[in-house]
């Protein structure tokens, strides 16, 4: 996967950079908005990350006229500390999702696979999923093991659609709280772990980990068969 | 520097009552010197005699009037700045000439100063908090990387979930400064009250079913003006808090009520309420209940509430139930 990162910061572009390459992408870089930019429009990457604040020209700047010009490729933006107003006025400007630094690397990985993942899927129009034995009927919202029918409360629904949507790659705890609750917000407690834990047993087996698995310090997985 | 007597209006005043206390004694001297030859001479110039004393009399009156109503307001300002810890008030000053007005401005020199030297700590914090969240994050991210190369590793884990625990207390106390501050302009838009503690309470459930906690809901249709997240985070911490203190095999009310002009939230549990000063001291930052110290927490939940609704004009008002705590939030309505 070709990701284009553009941050302005060199220690935090370095380390992006190379944690990246670590993990098998293809990563290029760039330390101010022209030189984004001018890569931006001119290589075809997979995924971008774009710093807000950039000298020479602004992060938000630079996703308009990419949009501006058609181009989809999916965007994450960074940030500094949590400003909602940023948040919204960078989703609006065109980005995909929002970043606050400092961040943990896995939220970054997990929320860039599922920014390339909702990119390659925008065609495909499932309407059932599967996972080892479970099946997901997106139009009865309706879970199934086998032939036996699963009783699911919306939010659990909602949290199980969620994980088989993004079936193989990481899912944090913030990317359900935002996208599950649909609340931006900072739970004192690990609530999330209680309705994961919740919906486990529902669908449960003798192994609490058989389907969704806990990745400690990143979040939770549903594994490809 | 200190202010020399001379210059005061106390001194002009008093040099005022002196002056015209000497005339009166000239003018009863004058009397008893003509007492003998011309009774009704003498009673004319003991009335002159008597017009200082009732201008005395009366202006003092007046004065002490003035003093007292200017010593009450003053003592008011303090006891406001004392109540909400508002360190921006200021007390008034209508005139100038007078030694109280001198003392009001001094006071408010000093309030400045106090002011000033509050924002210097709390910037300070706030930079501690800035500054050390980003190598947090490095030595957390190092962490991550280290066991993930190495699996067997088990020691590493709970390492990570303790750097995440602070870089949370971090995160917390800049946006809470940030919210307090108004550095930030938030999103106030109009959103649905009751859906959002529906949503709230949803949330919570299962974290009160493990405790075998009722949870008892009553919500009216409102709509607020506001900002979505921030109120979500409010009634998750007020939530939270309750499920915390509430035994297991307790219970928990949540009622709405909507009046024409304001909106009452109220957030009751079955725990042991609250005692003493505790009333007013969990507000502030880190404050934790001596006798919960085993409980998780940052100090910072009820903090954060206030915050929050002091940024959209609502109070917070906490007594104590029996058994337990009621927390009710009182939201002004908007009409337009």
């Amino acid at each position: 996967m070709r990701i284009l990162c553009i941050e302005d910061e060199p220690e935090l572009l370095e380390y992006i950079a190379n944690g990246l390459t670590q993990e098998g992408y293809v990563v290029d870089s760039a330390s101010d908005g022209k030189n984004g930019l001018f890569l931006a429009s001119t290589e075809q990457y997979d995924v971008m990350l774009i710093d807000r604040m950039l000298p020479e020209i602004d992060g938000l700047t630079i996703i308009k006229t990419l949009r501006g010009a058609g181009n989809n490729t999916p965007i994450l933006i960074f940030s500094a500390l949590g400003e909602v107003d940023d948040r919204v006025k960078g989703l609006r400007s065109g980005g995909d999702d929002y970043l606050v630094k400092p961040f943990a690397f896995s939220e970054l990985t997990a929320r860039i696979e599922a920014l390339n993942r909702r990119n390659k899927q925008t065609a495909e129009t499932e309407t059932t999923l599967f996972a080892k034995d479970l099946e997901l009927d997106l139009l009865k919202r309706k879970a199934k093991i086998g032939s036996k029918d699963i009783e699911l409360q919306s939010t659990e629904y909602r949290l199980l659609e969620y994980l088989m949507r993004h079936k193989g790659q990481v899912v944090t705890r913030t990317m359900l709280l935002e996208y599950v609750w649909d609340y931006h917000f900072d739970p004192q407690t690990n609530v999330i772990d209680v309705h994961i834990s919740r919906l486990r047993q529902k669908i449960s087996h003798e192994d609490p980990q058989y389907l969704i698995k806990t990745k400690r310090g990143a979040g939770y997985i549903i594994e490809d068969d | 520097m200190t202010r020399a007597y001379r210059n005061s209006s106390s001194f002009k005043v008093a040099t005022l009552f002196l002056a015209l206390l000497a005339i009166s004694v000239i003018f009863l001297l004058l009397a008893f010197y003509f007492y003998a030859e011309d009774n009704q001479t003498a009673k004319l110039i003991i009335i002159f005699a008597a017009l200082p004393l009732i201008v005395i009399a009366v202006s003092g009156y007046l004065i002490s009037v003035f003093v007292v109503t200017r010593i009450n307001r003053m003592a008011e300002t303090a006891n406001q700045i004392i109540r909400t810890g508002d360190l921006s008030k200021r007390l008034e000053i209508d005139s100038r000439w007078d030694d109280l007005s001198y003392l009001s401005k001094v006071l408010n020199d000093m309030l400045d100063k106090i002011q000033q030297l509050m924002m210097g700590v709390q910037h300070i914090t706030d930079s501690v908090a800035h500054d050390l969240r980003t190598p947090l994050a490095k030595l957390r991210n190092n962490l991550e990387y280290v066991s993930s190369k190495n699996t067997s590793n088990e020691e590493i884990k709970p390492l990570i979930d303790e750097v995440d625990q602070v870089l949370k207390t971090f995160n917390s106390l800049l946006s809470l400064s940030s919210i307090e501050s108004g550095r930030q302009s938030f999103q106030f838009k109009e959103f649905d009250l009751q859906q959002l503690i529906i949503d709230a309470v949803d949330f919570y459930a299962p974290l009160a079913h493990d405790k075998d906690i009722e949870i008892n809901l009553e919500t009216v249709d409102a709509i607020y003006v506001g900002d979505r997240d921030l109120f979500f985070q409010v009634i998750a911490n007020l939530l939270d808090n309750a499920i915390k203190f509430t035994p297991a095999g307790g219970s928990i009310e949540i009622m709405m009520l909507k009046e024409s002009y304001s909106t009452t939230i109220s957030i009751c549990d079955s725990g042991t309420g609250l005692t003493g000063d505790a009333f007013t001291k969990v507000f502030e930052r880190f404050y934790r209940d001596p006798n919960h110290m085993t409980l998780p927490g940052s100090g910072l939940g009820l903090s954060l509430v206030q915050a929050v609704l002091n940024l959209h004009h609502a109070k917070i008002e906490l007594t104590n139930a029996t058994p337990g705590l009621k927390a009710k939030i009182v939201l002004t309505n908007h009409h337009d």
